[in-house]
């Protein structure tokens, strides 16, 4: 196992009723890196996630995890709240935002450990005025990069779907996270959208050393960020490498044109 | 005259009862999403710790010999009733610990009961809560010491040494009306603040919530333990004004009572229980109050009763489908919002003609 991973994915595998959705998959994602996680519809990138953050346990397999003290733990078959709570922030491919909260509302909801979850802080505003007003100018300064302010106080029935997948992906950008997994954060985004988007991903790993995994059908543009990617296919992995090796696999052309 | 005032009294202690079950049932149902079919459970288990702590608790406590003076017999009742009229300090202080004890024992009782179904769907929990209701009934028809099918009587009022009965109504109206207050206070100071928004969010989609790191379990039973906690309250308030407790009183019907409460009032709206608490509790009263008027069994109340809700009920979701008053969002945080915008300089919401 190398030194520098911070995720290490050690043969799992996940069936549903027969159908391998993931077999014997083995993927290590080194610390403060892009990575990224690419394969056609239907080759268990989804469910990799789901493994990590404790959807649902893996059939087989472990998931190690390297805490800020550099010791590596054991998280498979946590509760998704505990593997949060360690510093992994995962998002959804269908958008999971909460419909009688407003845009700002659902960014508030990530960070952790805020003051005024307690019941008893809860009943003294003066407990979490402070913290609340701080976490709303940090929701904003994330919807003004993105030219977002009008739709702050929007429910996300009002919103287009691409904004929707915005606010998906920013809801999981608003709290520093030791590991991201972005589940195809620009599908339905427009160039520029998802361009900012990519220069924010960028941003956040090179000045604060926050490690990505990322799933994501436009591999063009992961490509430009990326440092290593990883591809599955049917369950199993097919390759890995850097971007251009990635690129000129005659089995990934393959895999996503078929035979 | 003197009528007027002495109905508005007796009105406005069963609002302000009913409008602890009705602000802790937003919380619970409207806020959280937790659907509490079983209110009368804690409502009655608080009324018959009431009942208990302020009779037994009094007798054994003056040296009376409780298995002689039980509060099911004549003499029990009448030696409650001398007591209560001449010994006013003991009878507050046993009043008010036993408001504190159904406060604890409902709340802990609760806590215990949802911990383990509040993973499942919300089907299962609200029958699960309705079912103990209905068992913990069965156990009072069958407890000889809470008085079985006959319950308990000769609870003494707290004030009735008083003698004015307006006076000692008015001095209990005040209790229920702190009680009542302070209920409302914290319910909406939690809808407020990040708190509210968590329980939103897990009403909203309690698989999302878990993944943003709520414990969703853990943050529901605490808030359970409180909203139940103030349901025993209210139950041993209730319990105390009337001065009897029996299993009748604690039917499933009451549970939708003040489920019909929050929905005319508007579910997730603190204000909103207390206008549907105030609404359906003036109907019933002067339905009660109309009773001998209209006359005999053929018109009894409890007739007239589900008629009138119900038509008040499709009258208003015709009118307004989600009550009264509707949730809004929270305006602390709005409020923060408008002065950031207005520092960057984005005063028109709407547009977005200054940044770049
Ligand atoms: N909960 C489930 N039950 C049954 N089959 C599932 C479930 N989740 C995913 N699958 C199947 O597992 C395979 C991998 O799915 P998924 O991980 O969503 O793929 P991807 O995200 O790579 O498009 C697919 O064939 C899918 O139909
Ligand atoms: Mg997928």
């Amino acid at each position: 196992m190398k030194e520098d991973a911070i995720l290490v994915i050690n043969e799992v595998s996940k069936y549903f009723e027969g159908l391998k959705a993931l077999s014997k998959v083995t993927i290590e994602i080194p610390e403060k890196c892009i990575v990224g996680l690419i394969g056609p519809n239907g080759s268990g990138k989804t469910t990799l996630f789901n493994v990590i953050t404790g959807f649902y346990p893996p059939d087989e397999g472990k998931i190690l995890y390297k805490t800020l003290s550099g010791i590596f733990v054991d998280i498979t078959g946590l509760n998704p709240h505990e593997v949060f709570k360690m510093g992994v922030i995962r998002t959804f491919q269908i958008p999971r935002l909460f419909p009688s909260l407003t845009v700002l509302e659902n960014l508030l909801i990530t960070p952790l450990n805020q003051r005024g979850e307690s019941v008893v802080n809860s009943l003294r505003r003066s407990k979490w005025l402070r913290e609340e007003e701080e976490l709303v100018h940090r929701a904003v300064n994330l919807l003004k990069t993105f030219n977002r302010l009008n739709i702050a106080s929007k429910y996300p029935s009002e919103l287009s779907i691409g904004d929707i997948k915005l606010i998906e992906t920013l809801r999981g950008l608003m709290t520093p996270a030791r590991l991201y997994l972005l589940d195809e954060p620009l599908a339905g985004l427009d160039l520029h959208t998802a361009r900012s988007l990519l220069r924010l991903i960028w941003k956040l790993n090179k000045n604060h050393g926050l490690t990505f995994l990322i799933v994501e059908h436009r591999v063009d543009l992961l490509m430009e960020i990326a440092d290593f990617i990883y591809v599955l296919h049917n369950g199993s992995l097919l390759a890995s490498g850097t971007p251009g090796e990635i690129i000129n696999d005659p089995k990934v052309v393959r895999a996503y044109i078929g035979e | 005259m003197i009528d007027v005032l002495s109905f508005a009294i007796h009105w406005l202690t069963y609002f302000t009862i009913y409008a602890i079950l009705a602000i802790t049932l937003v919380l619970e149902a409207g806020i959280s999403g937790i659907t509490n079919f079983g209110k009368v459970a804690f409502f009655g288990l608080g009324a018959y710790i009431g009942a208990v702590v302020n009779t037994y608790t009094l007798l054994a406590l003056l040296g009376y010999d409780v298995n002689t003076y039980t509060p099911f017999t004549a003499q029990g009742v009448s030696v409650l009733s001398k007591i209560a009229a001449s010994e006013p300090i003991i009878v507050i202080m046993i009043f008010f610990m036993s408001l504190a004890i159904s406060f604890v024992i409902t709340g802990l009782f609760g806590r215990l009961l949802i911990y383990p179904v509040i993973r499942v769907g919300a089907g299962f929990v609200g029958f699960t809560l309705l079912s103990v209701g209905e068992i913990l009934r069965a156990i009072y028809m069958n407890t000889h010491f809470l008085g079985g099918t006959y319950g308990m009587f000769g609870i003494p009022q707290p004030f009735t040494w008083l003698r004015s009965p307006v006076l000692s109504a008015l001095c209990y109206l005040a209790v229920t009306f702190s009680i009542f207050l302070s209920a409302y206070i914290l319910v909406s100071r939690i809808h407020e603040s990040p708190l509210g928004r968590v329980l939103r969010a897990i009403r909203d989609d309690d698989v999302a919530a878990l993944f943003l790191g709520k414990d969703v379990p853990r943050i529901k039973s605490s808030v359970f333990f409180l909203t139940s906690g103030l349901s025993g309250v209210a139950g041993a308030l209730y319990a105390c004004y009337v001065g009897s407790v029996n299993p009748q009183m604690f039917v499933v019907l009451v549970t939708f009572n003040v489920w019909a409460m929050i929905i005319i009032g508007g579910s997730s709206s603190p204000m909103g229980a207390v206008l549907g608490a105030a609404l359906l509790s003036l109907v019933d009263r002067l339905l009660q109050y109309a009773t001998p008027v209209i006359g005999g069994v053929l018109f009894s109340a409890d007739y007239l009763r589900p008629i009138f809700i119900g038509c008040i009920m499709i009258a208003i979701l015709v009118k307004k489908p989600m009550g009264l008053l509707p949730e809004k969002p929270p305006k602390i945080t709005a409020g923060f919002l408008r002065k950031a915008l207005e520092e960057i300089g984005e005063v028109n919401e709407g547009g977005c003609d200054t940044c770049d």
